[in-house]
């Protein structure tokens, strides 16, 4: 197994790019969750992800900024000012196998490859990771792997509670439920680009309303509610083609008529099948 | 002392398209006020970082300034028992007394020190109370120890004035406890200063020159731990992890380097409890800053260690890591903290479940110098892509500029 097969190319941006750019990317149709930034010689400067333009919009980030010039001055400003600086900067003649075991040691879900004049050469994520997994048996059961500790919603609460309790908890997606029937998912994604599909909402970007006003709707007529699912005995090889096949980051976890037991997300996916079937045995059933 | 060390002094190593980017960012919160207060002036991975971060700030047009907090015996015991109980030791409680005395200290420093800056930053937990006597600006607690699991009642004590703050910052995403809702959160390395007295280059002569003052034989192999003495940091473990080296390599020799810090009262009880540990055993030195160890001298003894060790139990980062990896030296350590971050299995070192398989590891590196050169040298490409000052300092003042910037 090369590098070069779990390599993956991902949309970046340059450091002085407004931050509305990142927006348009993690809210558009492709929908990578992160967003590497890098400089004129193309050398990783940082990161951008979803949450942090939603903490932007909340008023969470940028807070001074936000005060002088309001949620259209913000948007302008250069990435630069919002990202994360990364400290998983890896050369390009690093091995798969380090990779994963950096990944599952860390409990993180990507590393950066850079070539030796420090470009930034793709990212290898759990996406990239996962995707050498499809149509694989592991032998471990949905339910040893899931997260049974979740936030859920209400399908009547407003996108803006919705989105701060996603900042509020650390979590990118929370499942829509009513007395743990789930209804539905919504995401970070989801509300992005809410933000950005709606035509009223060019108001936001162009003229300064109320984050407020855009984030009004109610989380029913946002979330996903066409769902993708696993029950709690399949097998975590289900977990990992659905999670690819529907190009989707996690999965609800489903007993009987569409009550809720967990969530598995890609990250703790592929960390826990790492930690539990070993390196060796995932990098041979990813050949 | 700090060194009036300049941004640009380091385009040599991070390039100078780096330094302007640090320039870019500085002009948004040019002339800022940002005090840092913290517990002890050395000693420490924090002492070690303002040491840097103050007067590169200075260099880039901000008005950083440092000050540490004044206290007793019964202050700094305490303080180190909050310490402990946040890392997780749930055997221990504040008496009332302790409580009282906690807060009464940080009350009369809060009379002494200058806290009206536009960005306050509170380090660890010694100093928190002073947000009691905020007068303005923003505040900013900044966390450098494992909060993940804390004891429950000391926690209970210590919260109220964590949800004081503008913004917490926490060494990893893990360490932030679950009970901390609303609150603004960055999560921040810390990171190492390759031009500083403890990590600048030395020609083999200072080398020398420092391991005879020291009466260590340089022609023998070393292996060490630098590390402050407290039951976190294994320091048994490493002895015995010597002992049974010494079996198959008999003429091993171990440095254990530490210091006492001001807010550290343990430090003299498990110094002594190392010294006893080790008196039966030949070729065990274990030195500090009360025999003159400073930061050139722990540059030196690092540079000669054929393998760092880095047993702890628990970890915040791990920052005497990253400085072994700087040096060139290969590291066997436990998973604790930010260790896995650092020494990535088989690359730039060896991580460890337990002493036996440290005894292996070490053995190992010790009969292989290919190997051991050739961890080595990864070590030093991971520092520097990964976690030099610069980068420390960008992140700083991305949360100036989120707080006060223009």
């Amino acid at each position: 197994m090369q590098l070069s097969n779990i390599l993956a190319s991902r949309p970046s941006l340059r450091w002085d790019d407004p931050l509305l750019l990142a927006l348009n990317i993690l809210g558009g149709k492709q929908t990578p969750y992160r967003i590497t930034v890098v400089d004129e010689c193309c050398r990783v400067k940082g990161v951008i992800s979803g949450r942090r333009i939603l903490e932007v919009l909340l008023g969470k980030r940028g807070e001074s900024i936000k005060t002088q010039k309001g949620i259209k001055g913000i948007l302008r400003e250069p990435v630069n000012l919002f990202l994360d600086e990364v400290h998983n900067i890896f050369p390009e003649n690093v091995t798969p196998q380090t990779i994963l075991q950096y990944i599952a040691e860390n409990n993180i879900g990507y590393v950066f490859v850079v070539d030796q004049n420090g470009a930034f050469k793709g990212v290898v994520d759990e996406a990239s990771i996962l995707n050498k997994l499809k149509d694989k048996v592991f032998d471990i059961k949905v339910e040893d792997i899931m997260n049974r500790t979740i936030h859920t919603v209400l399908p009547e609460i407003s996108l803006l509670e919705a989105s701060t309790l996603m900042v509020n908890f650390h979590v990118r997606r929370l499942p829509v439920t009513i007395n743990n029937t789930i209804m539905g998912i919504i995401t970070i994604t989801d509300i992005l680009r809410h933000v950005l599909m709606k035509e009223k909402h060019l108001e936001l970007l162009l003229h300064d309303v109320e984050v407020e006003d855009v984030l009004k709707e109610k989380v029913k007529e946002v979330m996903c509610s066409e769902l993708v699912y696993v029950n709690p005995v399949d097998d975590a090889g289900e977990a990992v083609n659905k999670i690819i096949n529907n190009d989707v980051s996690c999965l609800p976890v489903i007993v009987g008529k569409n009550s809720l037991a967990g969530i598995v997300c890609r990250v703790d996916l592929l960390v826990k099948i790492i930690k539990m079937k070993g390196i060796q045995t995932v990098l041979h059933l990813m050949r | 002392m700090l060194v009036g060390r300049r941004v640009e002094d380091y385009i040599p190593i991070v390039g100078a398209d780096e330094v302007n980017s640090i320039f870019e960012l500085a002009e948004r919160v040019k002339g800022a006020k940002v005090i840092h207060v913290n517990a002890t002036s050395y000693g420490g991975g924090v002492a070690e970082i303002l040491k840097s971060i103050v007067p590169l700030a200075n260099s880039i047009g901000l008005n950083a300034k440092w000050q540490v907090l004044k206290g007793n015996p019964i202050f700094f015991s305490t303080t180190k028992k909050i310490h402990n109980a946040l890392q997780g030791d749930k055997s221990i409680k504040l008496t009332v007394d302790m409580q009282e005395n906690y807060l009464k200290v940080n009350d009369l420093n809060a009379k002494l020190l200058d806290l009206d800056g536009d960005v306050v930053i509170i380090h660890d937990p010694q100093p928190l109370p002073l947000i009691n006597y905020r007068r303005g600006g923003k505040w900013v607690w900044r966390c450098h120890i494992d909060t993940s699991e804390p004891n429950q009642n000391v926690w209970s004590f210590i919260k109220p004035f964590v949800e004081k703050y503008d913004a917490l910052v926490f060494s990893r995403e893990r360490y932030v406890p679950k009970d901390i809702y609303g609150a603004k959160i960055f999560v921040r390395y810390p990171s190492l200063d390759p031009l500083s007295e403890k990590n600048k280059p030395l020609s083999q002569t200072e080398i020398l020159r420092i391991l005879e003052k020291f009466e260590v034989d340089p022609d023998k192999p070393i292996i060490g731990q630098v590390a402050r003495f407290d039951p976190w940091k294994n320091t048994l473990g490493v002895i015995d992890v010597y002992r049974k080296i010494r079996e198959k390599i008999p003429d091993i020799q171990l440095l254990l380097i530490g210091s006492f810090a001001h807010d550290d009262p343990e430090g003299a009880e498990w110094y002594k409890k190392t010294v006893e540990y080790a008196s039966n055993s030949q070729d065990i030195r274990i030195l500090t800053n009360l025999e003159g160890v400073g930061d050139l001298e722990v540059n030196a003894f690092q540079r000669s260690f054929t393998v760092a060790l880095q047993l702890s139990i628990k970890e915040g980062f791990g920052l005497t890591v990253t400085e072994a990896l700087w040096k060139g030296v290969p590291v066997v350590a436990t998973r604790a903290g930010g260790i896995p971050l650092q020494v990535i299995d088989g690359i730039t070192g060896f991580l460890v479940d337990n002493l036996e398989e440290a005894v292996d590891r070490v053995i190992l590196l010790l009969k292989r110098c290919w190997l051991t050169r050739e961890l080595g040298r990864n070590g030093v490409e991971h520092v520097k892509r990964n976690f030099l000052v610069t980068k420390d300092l960008k992140e700083y003042l991305r949360m100036h500029i989120e707080l006060v910037g223009k």
